[in-house]
C-alpha cells in the first residue's frame, strides 16, 4: 500500500547500456520507457542517449507486426550522424504476453544492417539489477577481446549506475581511491567507459563488484577469463581499509572474495540474535545487497559485536549474503519484519520510515538512506557521497 | 523538420524530459471519496505511484502486482475480489468508490471488465465500482486513454431529474478560473450551478452531477464522457472546446446562447451582449498589447499546453505575430483547416511530432524564442517559456486575455525550464 515498485528490469538495462553510444530500444506503448526516462535516469535530462519507445500500439500485438518495428529502428539509425555501436531491443509485458521472440528480432535485423543487435528479455516483473546484469554481460560476451597480456594491477568495476550510485561524486569517489591505492582500471561498467575500454577487460587481473547487477558477469568473467573479482565497496574512512584489504587479499591469492563476510554457523548466529543476549545494538540494513553488506563491513571495524542485518529488498544473492540476511519479496515481508523483530537502529530508503509500527518509532532510530530503485526522483538529490572517506551511515 | 501531413509518419518514440500530464492516477483521483487500485505488473505502477507520493494522495491507492504466472494463465479475477476485500478490511475509512486500473496487457487478455464490474457491485453494495485503464497501447484507437479515464469516471453517475439551472463542465482537469466571464453569462441565463469535478467536496455532490440540464465539453478529452452520458443518463451536451481564436469564442458564446437561453428575458440577452462585447475588446486590446512588447521573436506552441495548437497558431498569425513552428500530433479533424492554413501560408513553419527522435538533439545554446509549452522549450531552448497546460483555467475571452498577460509576464521574468518542470511533477 505504501512503496512503489521498483525499478523495473528494463530500466536496469537502459542505465547500464545509457553512455555506450547504442540505440536502445524498448518494445512498448510508452509507459515503460516513461518509467525508465522520468523515474530511473537521473541523466535523462538534456541528453542525447538514445533510448526509444517503439510506440507499440494494439493491432502491432494483434497482427505482431516485428517488421515495422525493425523498420521503425532502420530509419533512426540511418538518420543518426553519429555511429550506432549496436542496438539494443527490449521486452515489456505486452511483447512478454505475446510471446515476442526479442532475440530473434534482434537477429533477423542485425543480418539486415550488419550492426551488433541484442535481444533482451526484460517484462517488467523482474527488478532493476537483473537488468544491469543482462546488459553488461550481453556486452561482455560480444564485445570483450581474448587478452594477450594481463595488466598488473588492471581492475573492472562491474555493476555501476546511477540508480545503485546516483549522480552525486560516488562513482568518482569510488574510482579515485583505486588510482590512489595502485590499480590502473581498465573498464567501468557502466559509468565512464567506451566500447573500448571493455573491450579491452579482459586483461584486467582482478574485479571489482559493486552493486548486485555486478554479480553475473563476475561469475561470468571468472570463469571465462579466471579473473577472480571481490564484491564490495568502500563505505567511508573504515570501509576503505576493508575494501582494499579484501582486494589485495583476492589479488594476491588469486581467489574471489565478498567484502567483510563472516562465515557464520548458524549457532554462532542464534547465540548472537537471542534475545537475552546483552548486545549493544541490533541494526537493519534495507537495501541494496552490496551497498548493505559493504556497510557492514565497515561498521564492524569499530563495532565488532553488534548485529547488523542485511534486509534484501531487490532479492537476496545468496553469494553475497551471511547468515541471518533475509531476502524481503515486498512490502508485507518488510511490515513482518518489523512487527516481528526489534531493532535498535534501521538504516533505509525514507519511504520505509512509514512501514515501521508507530509502538516501535520511539525506539528505532531511523537512518534515511535513499535509493533511486526505490524513491526515484523524490529523493535521487539526497543521496548520500558514501564513498567519501567522512561517511558515516549514522553516529 | 518536415512540414506538411508527411511528417506524421511512424517512428520509434522518443520520450523527452519535459513530457507528460496529470497521469492517470491523479485524474482518477478528482473523483471525491474514492481509492484506487491498480492491477498491473509491477512496473506499470511506478510511475504512478512516485507521483501519488509527490502530489500527497498515496493514502487513495493501492496495487495489486500481477506475477508473470497470472499473465501466463491469462486470468486474475479471483484476485481482485480478494484485493478489494482486503484493501476495505485495512482503511479506516471506507471510500464511496474504487477505481479499479487496468492496463495494456488487459486489454489484449480480454479480461471481462463489465461482468466483473457487475460482480463486484453484488459483494459490495455499499461502493460503487469503475474499471478504469492505463493502456497507452490504444493511443491512436477511439478511445484513447485520457479520454477513457473521463469516461469511465463519469460511468459512476446514475441517471437523476435534470435541473434546468444547472450545467457540467466536463473533460478540463482544472475548473475554468473564477474571473472568466462564463460564469457571469451562464448566470444572465438562468444557470446557477457550474459543477466542475473538482469542485465537488464529497461523492454525494459528485453524484449530482448527474442531475444537470447540460454538458458542456471544455476538453476534447471530455468527448467520450458526454457523449455516453448523453446516452445513459441523458443529459445532452455543446462541444465548446477552449480556444483562443476571438471567432470562434463568438461563434461559442452563440451556441451557448442557443441551447441554453431560448427563454431569457430581452434584458438579460442584452447583459450578455454588453459582456462579450466588453470582454472581446479587452481581449483584442491584450492581444495587441502583447504584439508591440513581443514583437517578432519567433514562437513554438505545443500541445501539451494547449489541446488545439494549429487553431492557437493560425490565431497569431492572423494577429500578426511570428509562428515558426508546432509540437503536435496530427490534426483533429477541427483543427485540418487551421493547420492547412498555416502550412499554405506560413512557407518555412516547422511541424513537428513531439516524439519523433530528431526533437532530442535540442539547440546547442538558449535561444531567442518564445515558446508555449514545455516540450517545445526543451527542444528549442527557449528564452522565453509559457508556464500553461493543458489549457488549464482557460476559456473564451478571458482565456485569451491571460494567456496575452502570461506571455507578456513571461517575455519580462524568464523562468528556468527544469525549475519549472520539477514543480509541475509531469506524470508519463
Amino acid at each position: 500500500m505504501y512503496l512503489p515498485p521498483y525499478a523495473p528490469d528494463y530500466s536496469g538495462v537502459c542505465s547500464a547500456l545509457f553512455e555506450l553510444s547504442g540505440i536502445v530500444v524498448i518494445h512498448d506503448a510508452g509507459g515503460c520507457t516513461g518509467n525508465y526516462t522520468g523515474y530511473d535516469e537521473p541523466r535523462w535530462y538534456g541528453s542525447e542517449s538514445a533510448v526509444f519507445c517503439s510506440g507499440l500500439r494494439e493491432m502491432d500485438a494483434v497482427l505482431g507486426l516485428d517488421n515495422e518495428l525493425m523498420e521503425k529502428i532502420k530509419i533512426v539509425c540511418n538518420e543518426r550522424k553519429s555511429p550506432t555501436n549496436f542496438i539494443a531491443i527490449l521486452g515489456s509485458p505486452v511483447p512478454m504476453l505475446i510471446g515476442s521472440d526479442m532475440k530473434g528480432i534482434a537477429s533477423e535485423l542485425e543480418k539486415q544492417i550488419h550492426i551488433p543487435c541484442f535481444g533482451l528479455d526484460t517484462n517488467g516483473f523482474h527488478i532493476y539489477h537483473k537488468g544491469i546484469a543482462m546488459a553488461e554481460k550481453a556486452i561482455a560476451e560480444r564485445f570483450v577481446k581474448q587478452p594477450k597480456t594481463k595488466k598488473e594491477r588492471g581492475i573492472n568495476i562491474l555493476g555501476m549506475t546511477p540508480i545503485d550510485f546516483s549522480l552525486n561524486e560516488n562513482s568518482e569517489d569510488l574510482k579515485k581511491l583505486l588510482l590512489k591505492w595502485g590499480y590502473d582500471i581498465i573498464s567501468c561498467f557502466s559509468m565512464g567507459a567506451s566500447l573500448k575500454n571493455i573491450a579491452e577487460a579482459a586483461q584486467a587481473k582482478i574485479n571489482l563488484v559493486v552493486s548486485q547487477g555486478g554479480m553475473q558477469l563476475a561469475q561470468w568473467m571468472e570463469k571465462k577469463y579466471h579473473i577472480p573479482y571481490v564484491a564490495g565497496i568502500a563505505m567511508g574512512k573504515h570501509g576503505e581499509i576493508c575494501l582494499q584489504k579484501t582486494l589485495e587479499k583476492a589479488l594476491e591469492h588469486q581467489k574471489s572474495y565478498i567484502i567483510g563476510k563472516y562465515e557464520y554457523k548458524k549457532d554462532t548466529f542464534e547465540k548472537n540474535t537471542a534475545s537475552n543476549f546483552d548486545l549493544p545494538k541490533r541494526i537493519l540494513f534495507l537495501g541494496e545487497q552490496v551497498q548493505g553488506i559493504s556497510w557492514r563491513a565497515a561498521y564492524r571495524e569499530k563495532h565488532e559485536h553488534d548485529y547488523i542485518q542485511i534486509g534484501c529488498i531487490f532479492g537476496r544473492d545468496d553469494e553475497l549474503a551471511e547468515y541471518g540476511d533475509i531476502p524481503l519479496f515486498d512490502e508485507s515481508d518488510v511490515i513482518k519484519l518489523f512487527l516481528s523483530e526489534k531493532y535498535d537502529v534501521v538504516i533505509a530508503d525514507p519511504l520505509f520510515e512509514e512501514l515501521i509500527p508507530n509502538e516501535k518509532r520511539e525506539h528505532t532510530k531511523f537512518v534515511k538512506f535513499p535509493h533511486i530503485a526505490v524513491s526515484s526522483k523524490i529523493y535521487w538529490d539526497s543521496v548520500p557521497r558514501f564513498i567519501e572517506e567522512k561517511f558515516e551511515s549514522y553516529k | 523538420m518536415d512540414k506538411g501531413m508527411n511528417c506524421f509518419h511512424k517512428t520509434l518514440c522518443y520520450t523527452s524530459p519535459a513530457h507528460g500530464g496529470w497521469g492517470m492516477v491523479r485524474i482518477g483521483m478528482s473523483v471525491p471519496d474514492s481509492f484506487q487500485i491498480f492491477f498491473s505488473p509491477p512496473a506499470c505502477g511506478r510511475h504512478g505511484a512516485i507521483s501519488s507520493v509527490l502530489h500527497r494522495y498515496r493514502n487513495r491507492l493501492a496495487y495489486y502486482f500481477l506475477e508473470e504466472k497470472d499473465v501466463v494463465s491469462g486470468g486474475y479475477e479471483k484476485q481482485i475480489f480478494d484485493a478489494v476485500d482486503l484493501v476495505l478490511k485495512r482503511l479506516k475509512k471506507k471510500p464511496r468508490a474504487m477505481l479499479l486500473f487496468v492496463t495494456c496487457i488487459d486489454d489484449l487478455m480480454g479480461t471481462d471488465l463489465e461482468e466483473l464490474t457487475l460482480e463486484l457491485k453484488d459483494r459490495f453494495q455499499e461502493i460503487d465500482f469503475t474499471f478504469c485503464h492505463m493502456d497507452p497501447i490504444r493511443n491512436d484507437s477511439k478511445l484513447p486513454p485520457p479520454q477513457n479515464i473521463q469516461h469511465q469516471m463519469y460511468a459512476l453517475l446514475e441517471k437523476k431529474e435534470l435541473k434546468k439551472d444547472t450545467v457540467n463542465c466536463i473533460g478540463n482537469l482544472m475548473p475554468i478560473d473564477e474571473d472568466c466571464e462564463l460564469y457571469s453569462i451562464l448566470n444572465h441565463m438562468g444557470i446557477k450551478n457550474i459543477n466542475h469535478i473538482l469542485n465537488c467536496r464529497d461523492y454525494d455532490e459528485f453524484k449530482n452531477m448527474a442531475s444537470a440540464y447540460c454538458n458542456l465539453m471544455i476538453s476534447p478529452n471530455g468527448a467520450a464522457a458526454v457523449k455516453s452520458m448523453n446516452n445513459t443518463i441523458g443529459i445532452p451536451y455543446e462541444e465548446v472546446a477552449v480556444s483562443y481564436d476571438l471567432d470562434i469564442i463568438q461563434n461559442q458564446y452563440k451556441k451557448l446562447m442557443n441551447t441554453l437561453a431560448s427563454n431569457i428575458s430581452q434584458k438579460e440577452k442584452q447583459a450578455i451582449n454588453t459582456i462579450i462585447s466588453y470582454m472581446e475588446e479587452q481581449a483584442v486590446n491584450e492581444v495587441e498589447n502583447t504584439k508591440k512588447l513581443i514583437g517578432n521573436i519567433p514562437i513554438y506552441i505545443d500541445s501539451s499546453a494547449v489541446a488545439h495548437p494549429y487553431e492557437l497558431a493560425w490565431f497569431l498569425h492572423r494577429k500578426g505575430f511570428l509562428i515558426k513552428g508546432i509540437f503536435a500530433e496530427k490534426p483533429s479533424e477541427s483543427e485540418k483547416e487551421a493547420f492547412q492554413n498555416l502550412v499554405a501560408v506560413c512557407s518555412d513553419i516547422q511541424i513537428v511530432l513531439p516524439q519523433h527522435p530528431k526533437t532530442m538533439i535540442r539547440s546547442q545554446d538558449i535561444k531567442d524564442t518564445f515558446s508555449i509549452g514545455f516540450e517545445a522549450a526543451y527542444t528549442t531552448q527557449s528564452r522565453y517559456v509559457l508556464d500553461l497546460f493543458s489549457d488549464e483555467g482557460m476559456f473564451g475571452y478571458y482565456g485569451v486575455i491571460k494567456l496575452m498577460k502570461m506571455m507578456r509576464k513571461c517575455y519580462e521574468n524568464p523562468v528556468d525550464l527544469k525549475k519549472l518542470l520539477d514543480s509541475y511533477g509531469l506524470v508519463v
